[in-house]
């Protein structure tokens, strides 16, 4: 399963929701290789979240509805079953504005805290809600490592495809971060979905790839994203998406290089996409 | 779900644990082993206006080395003081597998909330956070990470599972895989938390909490007590230890946010898997310890998936009446809790369980009992429908 190479793994589809970009393919479209991604439409400020029932996706946080978005985008683009498949969900700060209201309640020493903002508050709050929505009983998890968290999330993935546990979805969001908390960080919300297998699954697949360590300054560098979302812990999903999606096989950065001195960090190598003429 | 592949059995090699039982291993050993409870006050540095029992750390926590100062909070403390009792096993650990081949996996629920509701009420006073604050290295998840890397100086890869109660249960599962395929030859894996006003007043008003000290599976029962600590333990490849990680069961629920599937249905689908990740059947189980939390609805529901799979007579103990619910450090401790019990040859008595509800059928411990255990399962189930069950054998 692993070797020098690093983990051997097929990427069977993908999902993106950020303002302005509905999806995967909308993002990719407007992401020619070096250039500004701009948006072909005003900024949406909320993702459709069909997955979750109406009632709940009115009630939810910006950071589930994205999660659901994305999620239900990759499981369709993968042929997965929505009920069968382990969802893994990366996140920074989580739930953080949910996190902020119930901070501003405990202002006042005997009020009482909302038990339903109480619960959304948790890391795993998605992961309870999609769970619930597509009465999957599977396990999952809601996973954080800062800067590392995409290359982490992959990795537990991976770990969950070698167990022999079937395809396995990483799903990464991370909603803007309030004040006052945020002490000036800005950055708008995001959120990305991977599909995961082993090699010879079957099914529908992207292309395959090996996920490793190594010298980040092998890598390309990482995509443009518009500055609005350049300071998103999560942004470097965003640049995986698009090389994802396009035909080229590339090698992606997954962690971000912190020191100049510090070239080591994880990487997805994307191995070029099968030629659909079949081979010469 | 595809059949999951059987996996090795991992080695637990060493492990800590710090709680309101004790400041060290051998004093939190020494009380499960007594049947003493850490309960008590909630101690006036977390703020609550009013009175609440809790599951306190019983002493001061020493602060962290100069250079860590910008991750300070009560929780990497908590973190540092149990880390410091494994300094011997990780130097072993780290000359047999390299730094490199080292991961640290933890769980949290909590990471430094305590420290952005200091930080947010200074705010509303000063119109400016306090110096030292910073949402990175004080609030976030992970910021426990940077912290344990460093004392435990290992440098696989490291992140946090947050999954709210099954948090550190979850830990376990994620090492075993990762050691299975080949990323990795050790881990450190635990959970901790500390004690907080958002976690006492948010299960204050889901009217859950109980004034008086918590009675997990008494037909007297009247809800949680929050608790805080760590435990942390190495996981190798290859080594001798007090216990063997077997496998790991787990679920959703795919019912309610807060509220178990009335007949455990999650929790005994977890339990199952755990089994069949083994290769074991029910019978081949001596004890469970019981996530028990001590509300009317869990301990019922959990009681109905153990005696539905077990039979009514699986001896069952329940230990949040020592430590309190310690939220995303729970899980940890409490399959440190059945590592202790195998390397002792006994079940703890379940503090607080007497008279156990008639109506839940299985055999609670209420005094300490000799038990020579095989194998035993450690259940953890959360928000959001999240069911861990950890199946832990004798070496």
């Amino acid at each position: 399963m692993t070797d020098a190479g690093g983990i051997a793994l097929v990427l069977r589809g993908v999902g993106l929701w950020t303002p302005g970009f509905a999806d995967a393919a909308a993002w990719s479209s407007r992401h020619v290789s070096g250039d500004m991604p701009t948006p072909a439409a005003p900024a949406a400020e909320t993702p459709r979240a069909e997955l979750l029932p109406p009632m709940l996706r009115r009630r939810t946080s910006l950071l589930t509805r994205m999660a659901a978005e994305v999620a239900a985008q990759a499981i369709a683009a993968a042929g997965l079953d929505r009920a069968h498949v382990t969802v893994i969900y990366g996140s920074v700060y989580g739930e953080i504005r949910t996190t902020i209201d119930l901070l501003e309640a405990l202002l006042d020493p005997a009020g009482p805290l909302s038990p339903t903002k109480f619960h959304n508050s948790v890391h795993n709050t998605a992961a309870g809600y999609v769970s619930i929505a597509a009465q999957n009983r599977g396990g999952n998890a809601a996973i954080t490592a800062g800067r590392a968290t995409l290359a982490m999330g992959l990795l537990e993935c991976a770990g969950l495809v070698a167990a022999g546990q079937g395809p396995a979805l990483f799903v990464i969001a991370e909603e803007s971060l309030p004040e006052p908390l945020a002490a000036g960080r800005t950055y708008g919300p995001l959120a990305a979905a991977f599909a995961l297998d082993a090699p010879g699954s079957g099914g529908m697949s992207l292309r395959t790839c090996r996920l490793r360590q190594g010298d980040l300054r092998t890598a390309a560098p990482p995509a443009p994203v518009p500055a609005g979302l350049a300071g998103n812990p999560c942004a470097a999903a965003l640049g995986l998406v698009a090389a994802a999606l396009r035909p080229q096989g590339s090698v992606v950065r997954l962690t971000p290089q912190l020191q100049p001195h510090e070239d080591r960090g994880w990487l997805l190598e994307l191995d070029a996409m099968p030629d659909p003429r079949g081979p010469a | 779900m595809l059949a999951a592949e059987r996996m090795r059995p991992v080695p637990i090699t060493a492990y800590s644990l710090c709680n309101a039982m004790g400041m060290t291993t051998v004093e939190v050993v020494e009380a499960l082993g007594a049947g003493r409870s850490g309960l008590g006050p909630c101690p006036p540095e977390i703020g609550l206006a009013g009175s609440a029992t809790v599951g306190a750390m019983p002493g001061p926590l020493p602060g962290l080395p100069a250079r860590l100062a910008a991750y300070d909070t009560r929780l990497t403390r908590i973190a540092a003081l149990a880390l410091d009792e494994l300094r011997g096993p990780l130097d072993r650990a780290r000359a047999r597998w390299g730094r490199d081949r080292i991961a640290v996996l933890l769980g949290t629920s909590t990471g430094g909330i305590g420290e952005s509701e200091r930080a947010h009420a200074y705010h509303h006073a000063h119109g400016a956070l306090p110096a030292g604050y910073s949402v990175e290295t004080s609030h976030a998840l992970d910021a426990s990470l940077p912290v344990v890397c460093a004392l435990a100086d290992v440098g696989g890869p490291a992140y946090v599972l947050s999954t709210a109660c099954s948090s550190s249960a979850k830990v376990f599962a994620a090492a075993q895989r990762l050691i299975h395929l080949g990323v990795i030859d050790a881990a450190l894996v635990g959970g901790v938390d500390s004690l907080c006003q958002l976690t006492i007043r948010g299960f204050a008003g889901l009217e859950v909490l109980s004034a008086a000290p918590c009675r997990p599976y008494c037909r007297d029962r009247a809800g949680i007590n929050i608790g805080e600590g760590a435990a942390l333990c190495l996981l190798e490849r290859e080594g001798e230890g007090p216990a063997r990680l077997l496998a790991v069961g787990e679920s959703s629920d795919a019912y309610h946010m807060t509220s178990p599937h009335p007949e455990g249905l999650g929790a005994r689908l977890a339990m199952e898997r755990a089994l069949q990740g083994a290769g074991l059947v029910p019978g081949d189980v001596d004890h469970i310890n019981a996530h028990g939390t001590g509300t009317r609805q869990n301990d019922s529901a959990e009681g109905a998936a153990i005696a539905g799979l077990f039979g009514p007579g699986m001896t069952v103990v329940a230990t949040k009446g020592y430590t309190g619910h310690q939220l995303g450090a729970a899980g940890a401790t409490e399959v440190l809790f059945t590592v202790v019990a195998i390397a002792g040859g006994f079940v703890p008595m379940s503090v607080g369980a007497a008279p156990v509800d008639p109506e839940i059928n299985v055999r609670v411990t209420t005094t300490r009992e000799a038990l020579r255990t095989r194998a035993a399962i450690s259940n953890s189930f959360a928000f959001g429908g999240s069911n861990v069950s950890v199946l832990v054998g004798a070496p």
